[in-house]
């Protein structure tokens, strides 16, 4: 059986330490996928609050997972739901500023421009519509599966695959542009 | 893209990443031999891929599992507590004022219906009746039954008594 789906059964039977497992298996991907779906908004700590809740929610609803899908899908559903929300109150607020940090990059002497590219490539996901870089970012970062992503976003398969498309198109679009500050 | 294209965009997507079965990939083959744009859109979606997938990976800082069990853990306690709560004998107190409340409340509604019906006026009702009067002696009840009517009232009774 699949690991986290036993974690999953512990945890159900009260055993706290089992969904701590689960936590630390999936933290940093979750946390990665929240802040490059977050991109236009969040700095690290952003994402962290919106993956804790999201691993809060899962507990508290760990009783309506079925494992029709793996723990990840069902994971990441709860968590694009909970940025998805955050997202549009911080945009209703106006707070959707640019974070002023910048990532933990290694040290080299090609530093300066992976850090430019890096900034670039957030800037063009910032710029996609959310759908969009939902699905690429789901595919191309966090490699779901295509019936995984449309089962995280509740669409048919074509639509992840049209998503997918145009989302890519339009980053090759942007990534062309030059960057001005 | 022609509309004739976009009947290949789903297998455009997934040749760029190379996870296309033989078969479809022949379909599509034969299809960029003949088409410069699809040719240029499978290039532009290898690059995004390309680029997205060397991303480095910044994950959780150190210490947020713990942060995350921290605020799961007192959760847990919270609800333990809550259900503990339940049965604490003041919470059950206040939670029982609108059970009492209600309780008085159809007393009171009772209560006032028993004065309506005490109310009415018994002279119109059956000699039969008189069974079930408490206001009537023993010997006035086996007199009434003796020589009163079937069709007589409790007022004609009244009536005729000293």
């Amino acid at each position: 059986m699949d690991l986290d789906l036993q974690l999953v059964g512990k945890a159900r039977e009260g055993d706290l330490d089992a969904f701590g497992d689960l936590v630390s298996r999936h933290q940093h991907r979750l946390v990665h996928f929240l802040r490059m779906m977050m991109s236009s908004a969040a700095d690290r700590e952003a994402a962290e609050d919106v993956a804790q809740e999201a691993f809060l929610r899962a507990f508290r609803s760990l009783g309506q997972f079925r494992g029709q899908s793996t723990f990840k899908t069902w994971l990441y559903q709860i968590a694009t739901n909970v940025a998805r929300t955050q997202v549009s109150r911080r945009r209703d607020r106006k707070e959707d500023q640019e974070p002023e940090t910048r990532p933990d990059l290694p040290s080299g002497e090609n530093v300066e421009r992976r850090v430019i590219a890096h900034d670039q490539l957030r800037r063009a996901l910032a710029e996609l519509p959310d759908d969009w870089r939902e699905a690429v970012i789901l595919r191309d970062i966090e490699g779901l599966e295509y019936r995984e992503i449309a089962d995280v976003l509740g669409i048919p398969m074509g639509t992840v695959e049209s998503r997918i498309f145009r989302g890519r198109q339009r980053l090759k679009a942007a990534l062309q542009e030059p960057h001005h500050d | 893209m022609t509309e004739h294209c976009a009947a290949f965009t789903a297998l455009l997507v997934r040749a760029a990443e190379d996870v296309l079965p033989a078969e479809d990939r022949a379909r599509l083959d034969t299809h960029l031999l003949d088409c410069p744009a699809c040719r240029e859109d499978l290039a532009d979606q290898r690059a995004v891929r390309a680029r997205l997938l060397a991303e480095p990976v910044g994950g959780a800082s150190l210490g947020f599992d713990r942060r995350v069990m921290a605020a799961i853990r007192a959760e847990a306690e919270g609800r333990a507590r809550t259900w503990l709560d339940s049965l604490d004998f003041r919470r059950w107190t206040w939670r029982l004022v609108p059970v009492a409340a209600a309780l008085a409340l159809v007393t009171a509604v009772v209560s006032q219906t028993s004065t309506v019906v005490g109310a009415v006026d018994t002279d119109t009702l059956p000699v039969s009746s008189a069974l079930f009067s408490e206001d009537i002696s023993e010997s006035s009840l086996l007199s009434l039954m003796l020589s009163a009517n079937v069709d007589d009232t409790l007022g004609t009774y009244r009536k005729d008594q000293p």
